[in-house]
């Protein structure tokens, strides 16, 4: 089975906003500050010997928390833990197998770099929240 | 050679500024008609970029309100009232640009429901559908700009 990127970035990131990390959507009431992850995009090369083992994905990363400068604050944490791999690094993090157990899984990273980002405002409920919302670019051995 | 820009925003809502994506280009190749153009009077040289930027954005504005998101089965209070989000979709010329550039924009309008498809909110997943159009359309919007300028400049010399 091909390897993705996904619990190797949650895995990352649950060490900052005491754990509150989750993938497209926050549960409903959360109370910040928490970080919401999700793959937008994914490329992948193909050599004359078939699939390269590398591929990219990019990944936005919002970072959502009362006040502008918690929000700024908790999008430097997240973007010095994932710049900081720059070479291969394998990521080992807990997962369910199909039949509900936890095993352990490894999934190897070749580099993460930060494409962009950007100060937004959500004010889709209450409280208002400052959001960083930023792209990464993740490269990774499928 | 000759350098022009443009800018692509995806709209804007309340208390939120718009989401820009800027893209400067250079068109290369124009060797004769680049000389034509520096000869015109720069009032002219200046309307046929403004012109050629502002249909360059015009050619590809269908193709981002096919890529809108859009509701089949019926319409939200917020569609109600500003209009489906496809049709909110326009281009306007940029009046405030630096020396030398002309700009257009691809804006949302009041349709802000597209902004949150496009980066998701804090309850709702990120769906982008305007960047990657943007993306897929750099080439075309180039090439379209570039066919532009060319038949602007040549029309505008004979006068």
């Amino acid at each position: 089975m091909k390897k993705i990127p996904e619990p190797a970035i949650h895995h990352l990131l649950k060490t900052l906003a005491d754990g509150a990390v989750f993938a497209k959507r926050a549960p409903d009431k959360q109370a910040p500050p928490y970080i919401i992850f999700q793959r937008i995009d994914r490329e992948q090369w193909a050599h004359i010997n078939g699939q390269s083992k590398k591929a990219q994905a990019l990944f936005q990363i919002d970072c959502y928390a009362e006040g502008y400068y918690s929000s700024k604050g908790l999008a430097g944490r997240a973007e010095a833990l994932l710049v900081a791999i720059t070479s291969k690094t394998e990521i080992t993090h807990d997962e369910i197998d199909l039949d509900g157990g936890e095993t352990q899984s490894t999934v190897t990273l070749a580099g993460i770099s930060l494409q962009n980002d950007v100060d937004l405002l959500d004010e889709t409920d209450e409280p208002v929240l400052d959001r960083v919302s930023q792209t990464y670019l993740v490269t990774f051995y499928q | 050679m000759i350098a022009s820009s443009a800018k692509v925003s995806s709209g804007s809502w309340p208390r939120q500024k718009a989401i820009k994506l800027k893209f400067k280009a250079k068109l290369t190749g124009f060797d004769g008609l680049s000389e034509t153009l520096r000869e015109l009077p720069t009032r002219v040289e200046n309307k046929v970029l403004q012109k050629s930027v502002t249909a360059a954005a015009r050619s590809v504005r269908k193709e981002f309100q096919n890529a809108a998101p859009r509701d089949e089965e019926g319409q939200s209070p917020a569609s109600e009232l500003y209009g489906r989000g496809y049709r909110n979709i326009r281009v306007q010329r940029l009046k405030r640009t630096e020396k030398g550039q002309k700009g257009a924009r691809i804006t949302t309008g009041n349709a802000f429901w597209l902004y949150f498809y496009e980066l998701g909110t804090r309850y709702q997943p990120a769906r982008p559908w305007f960047l990657p159009t943007f993306q897929r359309l750099q080439k075309a919007i180039l090439s379209e700009l570039a066919k532009r300028i060319g038949e602007g400049i040549e029309k505008e010399s004979k006068k």
